[in-house]
């Protein structure tokens, strides 16, 4: 299975799957084959006949080829550039001389570091790691080097994809030493270099991909295509948990392309040829739906919970005597959030082809590991026999690691025993669940002389981590005995334990940084027929909220400066301080007014290791909530890229206002009523704030950054809107918020 | 069915009323234009439809057939990038970059309809499209630096 791979292309037109069609030429296909290890696997970009491999992820050939095995998902954070950049730093060539291909689900690319893609973690997890990575390579090529000329290593340097003899002339590129190197012992600690001598990290280096992705030839999961695949489009059930009892078919299979109507236990697919086809059929499938679940409304849970005793609720962070100090003037506010949907711009899709026990599966994902699980489990082979492959992900933000759309292609698959693409309708990717956690969170506080003396915080949602899939967070070792004891008690198991549960419900507000002497956290789970899943900043997209909402509200109670009262509280939390400072000085906070009926809020959280401080200027005109501008002050440690950062922070504030301001979903009767554009709002170019950012540049090592600036937009919007006309928005989205007040003054819009 | 796509002469068999998005897509083999919403709401399916932005997923292939068809892949080429490609690849404008065959193709228009778009003019034109990410204010500049005007111009009185 070493044939060497085709001729040398640019990183984007790189054929990094082997069976796909590549633009209208003719077909590769290539069969699977079982590798030493009983693993299903296919040929990579990376087998190339007489190459230095000194690891999985990084490839050198005689020909100064360097290829690097991206094991993270491409989702528009730019991680492709900068892992790139990380290798590049340590190998000592250009970033954009490097061929990077999407690893497939191999195990030897969970070496490093989870083969996953989330919790703002990649830069993160791969800062040493991947560098020293790349380092064993360097070391091995200056040490075959040595060899060669018979000089010390010690004398030796690398650059620009060779190596140098410091004193002398003599030099050779890396694809000269690579038979040499192959040789040379892999060291066990690869020295990786200081900050000082960095040349690459902390450059603005421009992304890799963008020229794949304006030439529209970046191959995303949806554009992907192999030999004899059909297309399939799936009926979902109309309300969460229902299971098809009974559905007709007869006029869709005799439609033109139609190759079947498979009933799956997701819904019904409709399977044909073409897409248009597909479409064109399930139109008119009819199906009988079994009425389990009811009539589930989310304006009822919402009732429910602000009359919830919170009998089950867990004590999650519990300091000094909350009891006693919650005395003299105590301030009380409730706070809520919506169920969101993620709704990446790529509707979620997957390709998959099943043949005897073997699955081959094509989709954006957040972890290939989870999908072989899944796929595994539902159709019942071995973990092994599910190979996976990652194209690009036409966006994500969480939604990608469930693996919903892959299961439904892969039993359509084993149906109609030939690839099949499921393509799900952007109404099927707003209403099929995993979404945002509804919450809602009742605070309470004790000021004494304009000093917070006590805090509470009583937060009911849905638990996030009971809706994951524990079987398939395990790793493979785990056997599968234990695999599916821990699957079948898996709700139990989190039920009881408060700490695994209450993780991503109350970061952010049970580890805010304000010093309080007597503070009580406390979480309530509750369940719904949605299923929960992690929507980018997880708990920070409603905490932050909440926290930054109620420490202004003290602010104006204390009759102190938003910006001043934090300071008070942060005295103790230098980076805290830092990010607060950098952006009420650019925001000319305090100093430069504006215009009348303009206010501005302010927020600093800590998330994902990163610290974020905004300030956002809103006005509310002809009742909408408008947003003019935002500043945002980010401390993520060493920003390896700062213009990707910046881009980072540019997409966190429009997709936290997008949030903020429209984004609900909501059930009545069970139905979500929310399913396109049109009835879940997107921000769009004209309602974009203009975005100035400040990346503090400090000594530590990275945080993330994918997400932290995502969480306190939502607050500091809240605030600048009370700044701006005095209504307290504690509900989001806010603009409905505003709307039920306005309704409530009897002042219709003008 | 005859087509005129990119320039070339395309054969196709399905019936009139197939949104010529699938046709590009799945006949042509032109997948950089892209499935978003299915209801002119996203923009991701934009081509040019005789040098007029269209939304690709809601014309019916029988209305345009021997009208000339522009795509992503004929706006410019890995070879020959247009102005507001390179201006793209520039300004690291893209982050997922699935919205921006789409993005590319509205600006596209907008730039041969006005030259020296003003921001109303941007903003009047790109809110049909909608980027997920939130790469608005590169695409702004973008089509600034290619029309060599600064952000917060005057209209250009154009109309």
């Amino acid at each position: 299975m070493s044939e060497p791979q085709a001729k040398r292309k640019g990183v984007g037109r790189r054929r990094f799957l082997l069976t796909m069609l590549a633009g209208t030429g003719a077909l590769v296909v290539c069969g699977a084959v079982r590798g030493g290890a009983e693993q299903l696997s296919r040929a990579e970009p990376s087998d190339i006949d007489g190459a230095f491999k000194p690891n999985a992820f990084i490839t050198i050939t005689p020909d100064n080829r360097v290829l690097f095995a991206l094991t993270k998902a491409e989702m528009g954070q730019g991680v492709m550039t900068g892992m790139a950049m990380l290798v590049a730093e340590e190998l000592e060539v250009a970033v954009d001389s490097i061929e990077v291909f999407f690893a497939d689900s191999l195990p030897k690319y969970s070496a490093i570091d989870t083969h996953g893609t989330g919790g703002s973690a990649s830069i993160v997890g791969g800062f040493v790691s991947l560098r020293q990575v790349a380092a064993a390579a360097r070391t091995m090529l200056i040490a075959a080097a040595a060899q060669k000329w018979g000089v010390a290593a010690s004398d030796l340097r690398a650059e620009q994809g060779r190596v140098v003899e410091a004193a002398g002339t003599r030099s050779a590129a890396y694809g000269e030493l690579v038979d040499l190197a192959r040789d040379q012992e892999v060291p066990q600690e690869p020295v990786i270099k200081q900050r000082e001598d960095f040349a690459v990290i902390g450059k603005p280096v421009p992304r890799i991909d963008s020229r794949v992705k304006v030439t529209g030839t970046a191959e995303f999961g949806i554009d992907l295509r192999v030999a004899n695949m059909t297309r399939a489009v799936m009926i979902h059930p109309p309300r969460p948990g229902e299971t098809v009892i009974s559905f007709d078919a007869a006029e869709a299979k005799g439609m033109a392309g139609v190759i079947d109507v498979v009933q799956t236990p997701r819904g019904v697919g409709v399977v044909a040829e073409k897409y248009w086809q597909a479409q064109r059929a399930a139109a008119s499938v009819t199906v009988e739906w079994s009425t389990t679940v009811g009539d589930f409304s989310t304006e009822v849970l919402r009732a429910e919970l602000e009359a919830s005793k919170r009998a089950n609720a867990r004590v999650v962070r519990d300091d000094g005597d909350v009891d006693t100090a919650m005395s003299g003037t105590v301030i009380e506010a409730v706070y809520e959030a919506p169920f969101l949907a993620h709704a990446p711009m790529e509707p979620l899709n997957a390709l998959a082809h099943v043949v005897d026990d073997t699955c081959e599966i094509w989709a954006g994902n957040q972890g290939p590991g989870l999908l072989q699980e899944a796929v595994a489990r539902a159709l019942d082979i071995k973990r092994t026999n599910v190979l996976v492959h990652t194209p690009y992900l036409g966006g994500s933000f969480g939604r990608r690691s469930h693996p919903d759309a892959v299961l439904e292609a892969a039993w359509l698959s084993k149906a109609v025993g030939r690839p099949v693409q499921v393509i799900w309708s952007r109404e099927n990717d707003t209403r099929a669940g995993y979404y945002r956690p509804q919450c809602h969170t009742r605070m309470r506080a004790a000021l004494v002389d304009g000093t917070v003396t006590a805090m509470t915080a009583d937060a009911q949602s849905q638990s996030i981590m009971a809706d994951l899939d524990m079987g398939a967070l395990m790793p493979v070792a785990i056997p599968p005995r234990i695999r599916k004891w821990v699957m079948g008690n898996a709700s139990r198991l989190i039920a009881s334990n408060a700490v695994l549960a209450d993780v991503l419900a109350t970061e952010g507000i049970s580890n805010h940084g304000y010093a309080v002497a007597n503070q009580r956290v406390t979480y309530t789970p509750f369940a719904t027929p949605f299923k929960c899943s992690w929507w980018r900043s997880v708990g920070h997209s409603f905490n932050g909220f909440i926290v930054e909402s109620f420490i202004d509200e003290l602010a104006h109670m204390a009759e102190e400066d938003p910006v001043a009262f934090r300071r008070g509280m942060l005295a103790e939390r230098p980076r805290w301080l830092a990010v607060l400072n950098a952006v009420a000085e650019m925001s000319g906070w305090g100093k430069t007014e504006l215009a009348e009926g303009t206010g501005r809020g302010v927020a600093v959280v800590e998330a994902f290791g990163s610290f974020a401080a905004q300030v956002v200027e809103a006005r509310v005109e002809h009742g909408e909530i408008k947003v003019d501008r935002v500043f945002c002050a980010l401390d993520c440690g060493i920003a390896v890229n700062p213009d990707l950062v910046a881009a980072q922070i540019e997409g966190s504030v429009i997709f936290g206002l997008t949030a903020a301001l429209w984004g609900e979903i909501t059930a009545q009767q069970g139905r979500v009523q929310q399913g396109n554009f049109d009835t879940y709002r997107m921000m769009r170019m004209h309602e974009s704030p203009e975005i100035q950012i400040e990346l503090l540049d400090g000594p530590h090592e990275p945080g993330g950054v994918g997400e932290p600036a995502v969480a306190p937009v939502a607050g500091a919007l809240a605030n600048a809107v009370y700044a701006a006309v005095g209504v307290r928005l504690r509900r989001m989205p806010l603009q409905r918020a505003y709307d039920e007040w306005s309704a409530r003054q009897g002042t219709p819009k003008a | 069915m005859k087509l005129k796509v990119n320039g070339e002469d395309r054969d196709v068999d399905v019936p009139a009323d197939v949104p010529l998005l699938w046709v590009l897509r799945e006949e042509l083999g032109l997948t950089g234009t892209k499935f978003g919403c299915g209801r002119a709401l996203c923009g991701a399916c934009t081509v040019h439809v005789d040098g007029a932005a269209r939304r690709s997923c809601v014309v019916a292939v029988g209305d345009v057939a021997g009208q000339a068809i522009t795509t992503i892949e004929g706006l410019g080429s890995d070879e020959k990038l247009h102005p507001l490609q390179a201006a793209w690849v520039e300004h690291n404008v893209p982050q997922c970059g699935y919205c921006q065959p789409g993005q590319l193709m509205m600006a596209a228009a907008l730039v041969r309809k006005h030259p020296q778009p003003s921001d109303a003019q941007i903003d009047a034109v790109m809110s049909g499209s909608i980027c997920r990410c939130g790469t608005y204010p590169r695409i702004r500049k973008a089509i600034h630096a290619v029309a060599g005007t600064p952000t917060g111009a005057p209209e250009s009185g154009e109309s």
